[in-house]
This record gives C-alpha cells, structure tokens and sequence, in this order.
C-alpha cells in the first residue's frame, strides 16, 4: 500500500504522484484529445459530418461558429493540443515528484485547470449564443472536469513542498527546479509526521 | 465517498438546469438564458467539488443558488421556471454547505500554503 514507502508527502495517507493516480489522468487526457482532434477534423472539413446522437444539427453550428473560430486556431484543435499537454506533463517525473520536480507537477496543475474553465465558458456559450447543444463538446468538457480533482492534489503537495523548503530557509526558486535539500531527503520527515498526523 | 454525495446531487440538479427550459416548456424566456447560464456552472462545481482535495469550491454554488431564488423575481418569467428555479435553489443551497473535506487527508489542505505552522513535517 502506498504510503509506507516513504514516498507520500508529509501528513499524507496516499502519495499523489502516485503511477496509479496519474495513469487515469493521463487516460482521460488522451481520450479528450481524441475526441478533440475528431471535432478539429471536422471544423478543418477533413471529416464531412460530425457524430451527433441528441441534439440534430447542433454539433454542426456550434463548431462552425464564430466563437469557435475566434483564435487562429479553432477551438477543437485548440483543444486537442492542452489535451496533449495534460498527457505529456501527467507522465513526466517519477513517483515522487511532487518534491523532485515540482515545476513539470505545477505546469500540469496549470495546463489541467484553465482547460476545464474554457470548457465550461464554451458549454454555457453553445445554447446561450446559438441555440444549440453539441454531444461530444459536453462529453469533452466533462472530461476536462473530471481531471482537475486528481490533478490538484499533486499540485498541493508540491505547493507545500516548496512553502516546507523555503521555511526551512532555502530558495523556492530551487525547490521549485527539485534542486534544494528536501528533494532527495524527504523520506524521513515524511515517516516521522505522517505517524504523527494520523 | 458519501462526503461526495452532496456534491454528486448538486451535480444532477445543474445538469437538470440544463434539459429543464426544454423539458418544462419555457424555451425562448428569461428563465431559459438564466437555466444555461446558471446550469453548467452549477454542474461543473458540484462536479469539481466531488474530488475531496477541491471541495472548497462548493461554496462558489452559493452564489448560483441565491440567483436560482431571487433571479425570478428580478428579471420575471413564466410560473414554471420560477417555481423550478426556487426549488432547485433551495436544494442546491442546502446541499452545498454539508460534505466537508478531512485536511488531514492532504497534510493539512490548502490553507497551509498562507498558514504555514499547520504545515506538516514543518522544521522548528
């Protein structure tokens, strides 16, 4: 059971950098750009129409609307390259990286988040602005949803990582690169409070 | 997972916001743009809030739900999506408050990050 191995941060009972908690997270990311990368086909006409079970011709008009083409890029293929960036930065660094490389742990906190908040700006758009529901856009925003609870929880440790080593009196900034004392060293202060905490 | 359930709900009654103007038969009202606005906001924080680490942001539903209650009154419409709204607001303001997190879970949370002596494994 992970926890025991020295690995978890201190006071925690699971280690969020953990293969089995990122794995699902990278999972889901790559489903997203699947799904994101089909919906770019579309918007590019490389596909000629678009899967759409419920909501008759709504997937088309959301896609070919302006707000979906209001970067230089559409938003589809937008989407599919922070789907991208999800996977990519969810499988960088080992077990504990939260402490020895809380910059690609951060990064990933960043790139997880503001997906599902554009996500969701694009979910209240679709009726608002065009009168129209798009299956696999909500399916996409659903998934960019589900991957921020299991991406924060590695973000906090490595938040916390870095306040321990600057309190400890050593550069953030080299905490943050995973170069400051505690990066290796973690495991004893770890074993010590995690007993003290439960 | 039952401190999850609050939340969980919360989720259904945004994603009921959502289907509700076409359901309920107020599509092309004030009440439907409120329901779209208000409903995937509702559904994304509930669902959000369903991850322990994150369930601080239940709080943000607050706010939806005081609009799903006075909103009616202010910008008017029809007596199915008023009632619908005061409804779904009164739940969603008493499911909000209820399924709090463990910090202890995550070395004391989030507010460690400004309070730092409740930071575990802090050296003296």
């Amino acid at each position: 059971m992970a926890g025991h191995d020295g690995l978890q941060p201190p006071g925690w009972r699971s280690n969020p950098s953990e293969w089995a908690q990122r794995l699902p997270i990278v999972a889901l990311a790559l489903v997203g750009a699947a799904i994101a990368t089909y919906l770019a086909m579309f918007q590019y006409d490389l596909v000629a129409t678009v899967w759409e079970p419920f909501f008759g011709d709504g997937s088309e008009t959301v896609l070919a609307s302006g707000l979906s083409n209001v970067l230089p890029i559409s938003d589809g293929a937008l989407g599919a390259l922070s789907y991208l960036l999800d996977a990519v930065t969810g499988v960088i660094g080992g077990r504990a990286r939260w402490r020895t490389m809380p910059w690609i742990v951060i990064v990933f906190g960043l790139a997880v988040g503001p997906l599902g908040a554009v996500s969701i700006l694009l979910v209240i758009a679709q009726p608002v602005l065009y009168d129209a529901f798009c299956t696999l856009c909500l399916a996409s925003a659903l998934i960019s949803l589900a991957m921020i609870g299991p991406a924060m929880d590695e973000l906090l440790a490595a938040c916390q990582f870095i306040r321990r080593e600057r309190d400890a009196g050593h550069s953030a900034w080299q905490a943050f690169l995973g170069h400051s004392p505690g990066a290796t060293a973690a495991a004893e202060p770890a074993r010590a409070t995690s007993g003290a905490v439960r | 997972m039952r401190r999850a359930l609050p939340s969980l709900l919360v989720f259904v009654l945004g994603l009921w916001l959502m289907v509700a103007p076409s359901l309920l038969g107020y599509v092309g009202t004030a009440g439907e743009t409120s329901d779209r606005l208000v409903g995937p906001l509702v559904a994304a924080v509930g669902f959000v809030a369903a991850s322990a680490i994150t369930r601080s942001v239940r709080w943000l539903n607050l706010a939806a739900a005081a609009w799903l209650v006075i909103g009616p009154w202010l910008v008017g419409v029809p007596t199915a999506a008023a009632v619908n709204s005061l409804v779904v607001g009164v739940l969603v303001g008493v499911l909000t408050p209820l399924g709090k997190p463990d910090p202890d879970r995550f070395g004391g949370g989030w507010r460690t990050l400004w309070k730092p002596e409740r930071l575990a494994g802090r050296p003296e």
